[in-house]
């Protein structure tokens, strides 16, 4: 059997790095991602496409939302399954119920492990979150009841590998990973973790379309192909659209603002997509940071997002420690005191720059 | 800190000359174009050496570019000897152009101690001073138009002060750069009142601004949803009405299928409304049904009206039970109305049979309803579809809002600390400064003055200067005349110089054409003032005026101070220039 398995989709979800113009072009992106999911499909002719939750938000759906998954899924060449999660719980309102499916989708709407038998001798258990958070784990005394090759869809928190995973995560539908073949089952399609996670007994997509910095790099859909036997072999494949870059510009020294902004150039040279830029280091005392221009150097991409400038004055701290003068017990104070690493960088350059007449550059940066 | 020898290896107009210094006070004295600045200048190089940083050159050092770069285009080079304190003579050596060959040499040990000093990758001496370059010209480097501008502005004597006490004179006081930080806060951070309309109540404004449209948005959200959710439960509740009509429907044929073999069905008493069928009947069987209720209907007119027989009254009766079972059958509900006849032993399956058409009746109003309901509530989703805000971009704008306000409370939160960190800085070194300045105007202003002036004050938080005579009336140092004036504030300088360097080396003074707008008088009390000075420092005064020279000639010895003669700069004399000691 061949399946293909995408998960954390996260359709309508906020992008709240980005102004909403650059969140909607993202929001598209995602939809875009899901489009060439269900192509993909049709190219790999596999037997089903899973779905391991999280497809959508259910607070921020969009009116049109249930339509195009219904259209999307309905173009599909072969059965669709999917395992509602914690942000897309199968509820009362839930868009799972409002649309009016085709019948190549199956929406799996117990929080308990039901079965569908894809092909004779081959069962998917699936289950679906009821709630947005405290379900339990999926796999809590289930075991299962047939024979042939059974495969898990849900979506889950994997504990084993959970501190290795994105933090905050609440555990939803906890579970470990020597529950899967306890249970009877030869493997687990599970959701959830962003990262994706190609383990013996379960495997994490990833979300295929990057919600955040942090999460560029291989993510996409994974290709299950499962022998008679059980044996699970994967293939991920990336359908995401435009690359994503989270860059740091350390200015070594500028003595002028061109210098900045040559560096910075030169940085963007050659890269495509969506970047998040960082400028930080040391520029001379006298560089115009109020009149930094960086935002023109990004026409090239689908966005630039410039983070708060890190850039501050190269001033030689030990050498004006050393004076006996207001400015060198200004900087043995705020070098002595208890603020943090940041606090005592911005103090020190804005007394400094104070010091310099320069002050006004302070708002700007 | 005393410097021996200075050598200009290639510097501006000198190259391979040699300044001898003396320990005390040395007067160099040239005419115009003598290279007494190029000197000055080469002295300061010397010592401090340039910033070694990539990228381009400030404009303070173009300048210094501009004018020093050697004039015959060779290697742009000084090196110096000095003394320290400690008993160490240093050779300092600094490649001015390619910064490379840069070292601060013990001659004693022959050992390299650069790395003591260096500072922005070159040797800088003035850190055994405990100073910066910038700060060694600031304190150390006194020029005429530093004296001049005290002498010119209504508080230039207390803003030097200020401005040495804060920055050793290298950038601006405490108290400007505090009232810069207090308008940065004001303009670029604001008051947090109603009334306010700058950047921080803009943020918090925005803030709330953008959490209302988060609530709005999540408030329309759930309100679509619930639609939605009454939408989709009137549909579901008008398929199960239209089910259970279905359902009734069904019933009700069965049983009339009942009454039908059983052979007995009569109109009864109360025969029950007809149902309409929910379900589309075929055509063909609904033309089936009239065919046989015409035929029944000519039997029967036939057996009554003609008086033909039994045979045709029975067979309108099959006729017509035959027509109502095929309607049953299509559609559960005729729209017809079937009026139906049973023997009292059927009575109870033809109640039944009723009571399924009733059934049916209610459920299809219900399916009506529910339909219509659940239409109108499609139509209100679709609307509220139309407009509906949409959570995720509120998200992203109060994302965007709470960024900026962030923003600027750091901004409000750093400007705080800056301001205080430096108000307690300069409370710190004023009160530290203040004592030490009175108090070495108190000890040199009776002789210098000739007792016009005996004792001295000083306020510590503006560093303002005054002095008072023997008639113990104090007045503000700068109302004094120029004399007094210029006394006081090279007074102040050395003083200041001893503070700044304090727990470091002596710092030498290099002043250049301070007594240049003098006139003989105060020229002469300059003098002499720099030649009781030099008894702790050395002092190296860079003068073209001929009145300096005769008193240098008059004055200096030749054990403790010097006077060196600079020839013209164009009579191109090569070699060390050598120092002229006086009275020896």
């Amino acid at each position: 059997m061949r399946l293909l398995l995408c998960a954390d989709l996260h359709l309508d979800a906020p992008f709240t790095w980005a102004d909403p113009a650059v969140g909607r072009a993202r929001r598209q992106a995602v939809r875009d991602a899901l489009t060439r999911i269900v192509a993909l499909a049709a190219e790999l002719e596999v037997d089903a496409l899973c779905v391991a939750g999280d497809l959508y938000e259910h607070e921020r759906t969009r009116p049109d939302t249930g339509e195009f998954l219904r259209a999307s899924f309905g173009a599909a060449s072969c059965p669709v399954l999917i395992a509602p999660g914690n942000h897309d719980w199968y509820g009362p309102a839930s868009l799972y119920r409002q649309v009016a499916w085709s019948p190549n989708v199956t929406v799996f709407r117990a929080d308990r492990l039901t079965a569908l038998e894809l092909a004779p001798g081959f069962t998917i258990w699936g289950a679906a979150h009821r709630a947005p958070a405290n379900t339990d784990g999926f796999l809590d005394g289930f075991a299962v009841d047939r024979g042939g090759v059974s495969v898990g869809l849900f979506h889950g928190s994997e504990q084993g590998g959970f501190a290795g995973q994105e933090s905050g995560k609440r555990a939803h539908a906890p579970f470990v990973a020597e529950q899967v073949p306890r249970a009877g089952l030869a493997h687990a399609l599970v959701g959830h973790f962003h990262r994706p996670a190609l383990a013996r007994w379960h495997t994490y997509p990833g979300n295929p379309e990057p919600l955040a910095f942090g999460e560029e790099g291989g993510r996409g859909a994974v290709l299950v192909s499962v022998a008679d036997d059980g044996a699970v072999t994967r293939e991920l494949n990336r359908v995401g659209g435009a690359p994503w870059h989270d860059i740091r510009v350390q200015i070594t020294r500028a003595d002028h603002g061109g210098e900045v902004r040559e560096q910075v150039r030169q940085a963007l040279l050659g890269l495509e997509g969506i970047v998040r830029l960082t400028v930080a280091g040391e520029v001379a005392p006298g560089v115009d940071l109020a009149g930094l221009e960086l935002a023109g150097l990004g026409g090239h991409l689908e966005a630039l997002v410039i983070r708060p400038l890190q850039l501050t004055p190269s001033y030689d701290l030990s050498a004006l420690a050393r004076e006996a003068t207001v400015r060198g017990h200004f900087v043995r104070d705020v070098l002595a005191s208890g603020l943090s690493v940041s606090q005592r960088e911005r103090v020190l350059a804005a007394g400094l720059l104070a010091l310099d007449g320069r002050a006004d550059e302070l708002a700007a940066s | 800190m005393r410097i021996e020898t200075v050598t200009a290896h290639g510097f501006g107009p000198l190259a391979g000359q040699k300044l001898g210094l003396a320990p005390g006070l040395t007067v160099v004295a040239g005419d115009n174009e003598s290279g007494k600045s190029s000197w000055h200048a080469a002295t300061f190089a010397a010592l401090c050496g340039r910033r070694r940083g990539r990228g381009r050159p400030s404009a303070q050092e173009q300048q210094f570019i501009d004018n020093h770069q050697p004039w015959d285009g060779g290697p742009w080079a000084v090196s110096c000897v000095v003394r320290l304190d400690d008993g160490r003579c240093i050779e300092l050596r600094q490649d001015l152009s390619g910064k490379v060959d840069c070292r601060a040499t013990d001659t004693g040990l022959t050992r390299d101690v650069s790395a003591e000093i260096m500072v922005d990758g070159s040797p800088d001496a003035s850190a055994w001073l405990g100073l910066t370059r910038a700060g060694f010209r600031a304190t150390a480097c006194v020029g005429q138009a530093e004296v001049l501008g005290v002498l010119d502005a209504a508080d230039g004597l207390q803003h030097a002060l200020q401005r040495a006490a804060a920055t050793a004179g290298s950038a601006g006081t405490a108290a400007t750069a505090i009232e810069l930080l207090e308008t940065c806060r004001r303009t670029a951070v604001g008051r947090d009142t109603a009334a306010a309309i700058r950047p921080l109540r803009r943020a918090r404004e925005a803030v709330a601004a953008a959490e209302e449209s988060v609530r709005a948005a999540t408030l329309a959200q759930a309100d679509f949803t619930a639609v939605a959710e009454q939408a989709d439960q009137l549909s579901a509740e008008a398929d199960a009405a239209q089910r259970q009509a279905h359902a009734a429907g069904d019933e009700a044929a069965a049983l009339a299928e009942e009454l039908r073999s059983a052979g007995r069905l009569e109109a009864p008493a109360h025969a029950p409304r007809a149902v309409a069928s929910t379900r589309a009947v075929p055509r063909s069987r609904r033309w089936l049904v009239g065919g046989f209720l015409a035929v029944a209907t000519s039997l029967l007119a036939a057996a009554v009206v003609v008086g033909s027989g039994v045979l045709a009254a029975v067979g309108g009766i099959v006729a017509l039970v035959a027509g109502g079972a095929i309607w049953g059958a299509a559609a559960g509900q005729a729209t017809t109305r079937p009026y139906l006849r049973v023997a009292p032993d059927l009575r109870k399956l033809q109640q039944e049979w009723s009571e399924q058409h009733v059934l049916a009746e209610a459920a299809l109003r219900r399916h009506h309803e529910a339909a219509l309901r659940a239409g109108r509530a499609d139509a209100v989703r679709a609307e509220r579809g139309l407009s509906l805000p949409s959570v995720a971009e509120a998200e992203e704008r109060l994302a965007a809002a709470q960024r900026e306000l962030s923003r600027v409370q750091e901004l409000e939160e750093t400007l705080g600390l800056a301001i205080g960190f430096l108000a307690q800085a300069q409370e710190q070194v004023h009160r530290q400064v203040a004592p030490e300045l009175t108090g070495l105007l108190r000890a040199w202003l009776p002789e210098l003055t000739r007792g016009r002036y005996v004792d001295a004050r000083m306020d510590p938080a503006l560093l303002a200067v005054e002095v008072c005579g023997p008639d113990a009336v104090f007045r503000r140092a700068e109302l004094l005349s120029h004399g007094t004036a210029e006394q006081v504030y090279l007074l102040l300088r050395v003083a200041l110089a001893t503070q700044l360097t304090a727990g470091h080396d002596t710092c030498p003074l290099l002043l250049d054409d301070v007594t240049v707008h003098a006139d003989p008088g105060r020229t002469r009390q300059l003098l002499e003032l720099l030649h009781e000075l030099s008894r702790d420092r050395q002092i190296v005064l860079f003068a073209q005026q001929e009145q300096v020279r005769e008193w240098a000639r008059d004055r200096l010895d030749g054990e403790f101070d010097a006077l060196i003669e600079l020839p013209a700069v164009g009579l191109g004399l090569a070699g060390p220039v050598g120092r002229s000691l006086v009275g020896a």
